[in-house]
């Protein structure tokens, strides 16, 4: 069975080219594309895996990924903070909100990207 | 000058009302005379003429404190020394008068006499009381001879008189008139010294006040500095603020797009989206490496911003494969390195390294930027290599060495000691990159250092350029 991934992006070309790079990878790829709809989403998705952007409209990624930990479904899913934020202290809150990795979009190429959600899923 | 006419005032103030009370003494005096017996009748002053006396020297005494007291008033100083002296002369002709009529207190006489000298030492310097004293002397010697020859049965006495009384008593005199002038001189040393004395002191004071007032002046500058300096302050710690802010905000939003256009160059470049032509695909790279250098600087500008707070807590220290690491950052050069004809090159050791602790992304940015430079410096047909050591592996401090080593234009003598240098770029590397911040080592090598390891170089110009990395494995416990 092929593996869900959600991408959580509000920046339109990338979310797609991510999502149209995941399914020619074998991914079964599913969208939010701000805060507020993420979590809802993901519960009723159920992903394998979260590629979360920090930088949404509404409310924020970090919330985004608070609140994912505190739901049952969610809790477990591993998510992959997926920003173009970069500081020391972005990178630690992301961590300690339970983040498992934490990847600067823009010193990554796709291809990296795919790897380690590779990695990750294995 | 004006001081001394003062003192002298008061002096002749001081001498007015001692004269009220020996008037009175005086006068009393002149009453027992009356009630003396063994007087001589015709020598005697009755009680009205002593009156008349005595009323008439207090006039003279009311006239002397009115003038005194208008010279004090109007400031008529000049006017001093006359009522001075005419007092002295006053009151000589007025004891010379009483004395002459009452000539049985021959011994008396000369005691009174030394009343008006006693003035003259307060009342004047040096030669009053020598000329008073010599005034006084004749005089008693005019009472006493008058005394004598003006009673017929006592003229035959005159000479015997005149030699045994007249010579002491001018001498005495003499003798007074020199001491009395010696005291007045001291007294009016002594004033003088006081006076020049208050005067310093009144210029110390003077002095000290000024002095004061500068102070205030200066501690009133010292506060208005203060308060524009915490102003100042203040207002360059909004500005850094609002600096940062600036740029965390500029970079982070560039990245997005920048993320976008490298993405999209990868995905052309990698023929997924259909087959390139050789041409397509070189001018292809050329723009990937393009956006690759825009998203370089970004990094490194937001990192240099940063690093104005420089200190070790802002290394995220996570434990990391160093080889994966170098690996994902080699990777993202072989288009670079391609289309120049470098051959690329990582030499790891033959083992496994074990986990080292290091912040993966800031380690990211030193090996990205000595790989660029290598790639960037180094003309067509070179070769770039990097070389992990993993000899100190085992030892009390274990520690990896990466060296990259390229085969370019290299770094001159002169550059040498300068390249670390924030914002600094050799003349050589301007000339083939015009467009750099002169940020990469100076970052790169306050990383390594802030990871405890070192970083340094060897290089010949023309030849090529060695730089050396060493990061210890662990990291101190906080």
């Amino acid at each position: 069975m092929a593996k869900k991934v959600l991408i959580v992006e509000d920046d339109e070309f990338l979310r797609s080219l991510t999502a149209k790079r995941l399914e020619k990878e074998g991914y079964e790829v599913a969208v939010a594309v701000d805060g507020e709809s993420a979590n809802g989403i993901a519960v009723a998705n159920k992903p394998d895996l979260i590629l979360l952007d920090l930088l949404l409209p509404g409310i924020d990624g970090f919330e985004v990924l608070k609140r994912a930990r505190a739901d049952e479904v969610t809790k477990n899913t591993p998510i992959i903070v997926f920003s173009n934020l970069g500081q020391r202290e972005d990178i630690e809150k992301a961590k300690g909100l339970g983040a498992n990795d934490f990847l600067i979009k823009a010193n990554f190429t796709l291809d990296d990207v795919i790897e380690k959600i590779n990695t990750t899923l294995k | 000058m004006l001081e001394s006419a003062k003192e002298s005032l008061y002096a002749n103030l001081w001498v007015i009302r001692a004269r009220w009370y020996y008037i009175c003494a005086v006068l009393f005096l002149g009453f027992l005379a009356n009630f003396d017996q063994s007087r001589e009748a015709g020598h005697v002053l009755s009680a009205q003429v002593m009156l008349i006396l005595f009323a008439l020297s207090l006039l003279c005494n009311l006239f002397f404190y009115l003038e005194a007291r208008a010279i004090e008033k109007h400031g008529f100083f000049g006017r001093v020394k006359f009522l001075s002296v005419s007092q002295i002369a006053v009151e000589l002709v007025f004891l010379t008068g009483i004395m002459f009529a009452v000539a049985e207190f021959k011994t008396i006489v000369p005691v009174l006499f030394f009343i008006p000298i006693i003035e003259s030492i307060v009342l004047f310097d040096r030669v009053g009381p020598a000329v008073v004293s010599f005034v006084s002397g004749v005089l008693v010697n005019m009472i006493l001879i008058l005394g004598v020859l003006l009673v017929p049965e006592k003229q035959s006495d005159f000479w015997p008189l005149f030699l045994t009384n007249t010579a002491p008593i001018t001498i005495v005199y003499m003798i007074i008139g020199f001491f009395a002038s010696f005291l007045a001189h001291l007294l009016k040393g002594r004033g003088q010294v006081l006076m020049a004395q208050t005067v310093e002191q009144a210029g110390h004071v003077k002095e000290l006040e000024n002095l004061n007032k500068q102070l205030e002046q200066k501690a009133g500058e010292l506060y208005a500095k203060d308060v524009e300096l915490t102003l100042a302050n203040q207002r360059l710690q909004t500005l850094e603020a609002a600096k940062s802010k600036f740029i965390a905000v500029t970079t982070h939003q560039l990245r997005t797009p920048l993320a976008a256009v490298k993405w999209t160059f990868d995905l052309v470049i990698k023929e997924q989206l259909g087959p390139l032509t050789p041409d397509q695909k070189e001018f292809l790279q050329k723009g990937y490496q393009s956006a690759q250098r825009i998203i370089t600087i970004v990094n490194q500008l937001l990192n240099a911003g940063s690093f104005d707070k420089t200190d070790e807590e802002q290394m995220n220290f996570v434990q990391v494969q160093f080889t994966e690491l170098l690996s994902s950052v080699v990777f993202e050069f072989t288009n670079q390195s391609e289309s120049k004809n470098i051959k690329l090159e990582v030499l790891m050791p033959s083992k496994n390294l074990p986990l080292i602790t290091l912040d993966p992304e800031k380690v990211r940015m030193v090996l990205e930027n000595l790989i660029d430079n290598a790639i960037k410096y180094t003309p067509k047909n070179g070769a770039v290599t990097i070389t992990v050591d993993d000899a100190k592996i085992n030892t009390v401090n274990p520690s990896i060495d990466v060296v990259v080593a390229d085969t370019g234009i290299g770094i001159g003598p002169e550059d040498q000691k300068k390249i670390f240098q924030k914002f600094y770029r050799a003349a050589n590397a301007v000339q083939i990159e015009p467009d750099g911040t002169g940020l990469g080592l100076f970052i790169g090598r306050d990383i390594i250092i802030k990871h405890h390891g070192a970083m340094w170089f060897v290089s010949e110009p023309g030849k090529g350029t060695k730089f050396y990395l060493t990061l210890p494995i662990n990291q101190p416990k906080q």
